[in-house]
C-alpha cells in the first residue's frame, strides 16, 4: 500500500510538472507581420541582430502595412510594421499603437533601360491621372506609358502616394492602370518591361538591380535628400504594437530605438530617427 | 330457408379487422422513420450552417485584415446570393453598431440585440410569416458575421424523399391487404363447408362427408359431424 502510494506521487508529481513547465521555444518566439518595405528596410537584419543578443527569434511575415497595423490591434502577431499612417476614423485600425522607427521616400521607379532621368510632380500627377499616356510628352521616346499600381488603395505605398501628391487618399488613378497585388510583383513588373513606370519604396526597390530611379523635381532619392526633407516624397516607417503591449514585445521595441539598433538600421542604408533633419 | 346473411359477413370482419391492424402498425413505423430521418436531417443542416458561417468569419477576416472596411458590404451581398436558403446578413460591429448589412441600412427591429453575446451561436428570429435561424460568429475582436438561414421545418426536411415514403407506404398497405384476404379466406373456407354439411344435415341427408382437414376449432367440428 505504500509503495502504491509513493508511485501514485511520483506519477501525479511528473504530470503536474508536465501540465505547469512553460513550453520551451514558445516564449523565446515573437511573430512580426506587415509592410514588405519595412521588412526590407531594416526589420530582416534588425530581427537577427536581436536573435543574438537575447536568443529570441522574431519569424518575419508579410501582408502589407494593413496587415501590419490591424493583424497586431486583434492579437494576431505581437509586432507588425507599416509604411503609412493609421487612416483616421477607421474603425479596425483604433486598437493600434504606431512608433515611428526610420525614415522612407517613395521613389518613381522606370525600367533600367529607360532614358529618362528626371520627372517633375506636376507631371508625376499627370501620368497617374491618365492627363500624359506617352512618354514623348515628358522628353522620352514615342510610346505608350504603362502605369503600374498596387491593388489596394490603403496599402503603404498607395495610401502615402495619394496623400503625398494629390492631398486626398481616395483619389482615383487612371483606370486602364495595370494593377499588381503587392510592391514586389509591381517592381518586377517594371523590372520587364521598358514602357513601365511605378511608384514604390526606396527600401525595397534599391534592391532590384533592372531598376531606375527618377529624380523628382531635380532631386535625386539619395540618404542626405531624405534626411533633409528635400525630396518631396518622405514617409516614415513604423513599427507597430498593441495599445498594451507585453515586456517582451517593449523590450524589442526600447532595441530598435536604442543607438545599437539605429545604427543597425542606418547601416542597411535605410535613414534613420537622426539622420532626418529635424527629428529626434 | 333463409341463406343470405344479413349485413358483413365473416370474411369481410376478417379481412377489414386484420387490414385495419396492419395498417396501423404499417403507419407507426414509416412515421416513425419520417420522424426521426426528418429529425437527423435538420440536425444536419444546423451543423452545415454553422460550418458555413465559421468558413465565412474566417474569410471576413481575412479580408478585413488587408482591405477597406466596405469589403464588408461584398462579403454580406455574396453570402446572402450564395443560397437560396439565405434570407440576410450582416456585421454586428463590437460596439453594437451594424456596420454592413444586405437589408440597404434598414435594419428589421427584430434582428434588435441578435448577434451580440458572442456565445449565442444560434438565435430563432421571428419575422411576420416565417421564422429565421440566425447564426452568429465573432470575426476576432471586431465583432460578428450574422447568417439568417430560412428554418426548416420536418415536412421540409423531408419533402425530397416523401415520394418514396409513400411507395414504401403504400406496398406495406396493399401488401397487408394481401395477407388479410388470404387469411380470411383460410378461416372462411372451411366455415363455409361446414355450414354446408350442417344445411345437408338438416335437410335429411345424413351420408354426406364433411370434407375438412384441419385439426383446429372448425376442423374438430367436422370430425364430430362426421
Amino acid at each position: 500500500m505504500v509503495a502504491n502510494k509513493k508511485i501514485f506521487l511520483i506519477l501525479l508529481f511528473f504530470l503536474l510538472s508536465i501540465f505547469f513547465s512553460p513550453s520551451p521555444g514558445y516564449s523565446k518566439n515573437l511573430i512580426w507581420g506587415g509592410c514588405g518595405i519595412t521588412k526590407k528596410a531594416f526589420m530582416a537584419e534588425l530581427s537577427k541582430a536581436y536573435e543574438k543578443k537575447t536568443g529570441i527569434k522574431i519569424h518575419l511575415k508579410g501582408g502589407g502595412a494593413t496587415y501590419g497595423i490591424r493583424a497586431v490591434g486583434i492579437g494576431r502577431i505581437d509586432i507588425g510594421g507599416s509604411c503609412r499612417h493609421k487612416i483616421k476614423g477607421d474603425l479596425l485600425e483604433r486598437n493600434t499603437r504606431l512608433i515611428p522607427v526610420a525614415w522612407d521616400a517613395l521613389v518613381v521607379i522606370v525600367n533600367k533601360k529607360n532614358r529618362l532621368t528626371n520627372i517633375t510632380t506636376k507631371q508625376l500627377k499627370d501620368i497617374l491621372l491618365g492627363k500624359i499616356t506617352n512618354w514623348k510628352q515628358i522628353g522620352g521616346r514615342d510610346r505608350p506609358i504603362k502605369v503600374v499600381i498596387r491593388k489596394s488603395k490603403i496599402s503603404g505605398v498607395s495610401y502615402m502616394l495619394r496623400e503625398m501628391v494629390f492631398g486626398d487618399a481616395n483619389k482615383d488613378f487612371r483606370p486602364d492602370a495595370i494593377i499588381k497585388k503587392s510592391s514586389g510583383p509591381v517592381e518586377k513588373y517594371v523590372e520587364k518591361h521598358l514602357d513601365a513606370i511605378a511608384v514604390s519604396g526606396i527600401s525595397s526597390a534599391r534592391k532590384r538591380k533592372g531598376l531606375k530611379f527618377l529624380n523628382l523635381n531635380g532631386l535625386a532619392p539619395t540618404k542626405k535628400n531624405i534626411g533633409t526633407g528635400k525630396y518631396p516624397l518622405v514617409r516614415p516607417l513604423y513599427l507597430t504594437v498593441a495599445l498594451r503591449p507585453s515586456k517582451m514585445v517593449r523590450d524589442f521595441i526600447k532595441f530598435a530605438l536604442s543607438d545599437e539598433g539605429q545604427a543597425i538600421i542606418s547601416k542597411q542604408g535605410t535613414v534613420n530617427l537622426k539622420e532626418k533633419y529635424g527629428t529626434h | 330457408m333463409p341463406t343470405d346473411i344479413k349485413g358483413m359477413g365473416i370474411k369481410a370482419k376478417l379481412t377489414i379487422t386484420t387490414l385495419l391492424s396492419i395498417t396501423i402498425i404499417v403507419s407507426a413505423i414509416v412515421g416513425y422513420y419520417a420522424y426521426s430521418m426528418g429529425k437527423r436531417l435538420t440536425v444536419l443542416q444546423n451543423q452545415r450552417n454553422r460550418f458555413y458561417t465559421v468558413s465565412v468569419a474566417s474569410k471576413a477576416l481575412d479580408a478585413m485584415l488587408t482591405d477597406d472596411i466596405k469589403i464588408l458590404d461584398t462579403i454580406t451581398r455574396q453570402i446572402k446570393a450564395s443560397s437560396k436558403d439565405i434570407e440576410y446578413s450582416f456585421f454586428r460591429f463590437e460596439d453594437g453598431k451594424i456596420i454592413a448589412d444586405t437589408f440597404g441600412g434598414k435594419i428589421p427591429p427584430q434582428l434588435k440585440g441578435v448577434g451580440m453575446k458572442l456565445k449565442k451561436i444560434t438565435s430563432d428570429v421571428k419575422f411576420p410569416g416565417k421564422v429565421v435561424r440566425n447564426f452568429s460568429y465573432p470575426v476576432a475582436t471586431y465583432g460578428t458575421i450574422n447568417i439568417g438561414f430560412k428554418k426548416l421545418n420536418l415536412l421540409d426536411a423531408i419533402r425530397e424523399d416523401i415520394w418514396k415514403i409513400l411507395v414504401i407506404y403504400l406496398l406495406a398497405i396493399s401488401f397487408g391487404l394481401l395477407l388479410s384476404l388470404f387469411v380470411s379466406n383460410r378461416i372462411v373456407r372451411p366455415l363455409n363447408a361446414l355450414m354446408k354439411g350442417i344445411r345437408a344435415i338438416s335437410e335429411g341427408n345424413v351420408n354426406l362427408s364433411v370434407d375438412v382437414k384441419s385439426t383446429d376449432e372448425i376442423g374438430q367440428i367436422a370430425t364430430v359431424l362426421n
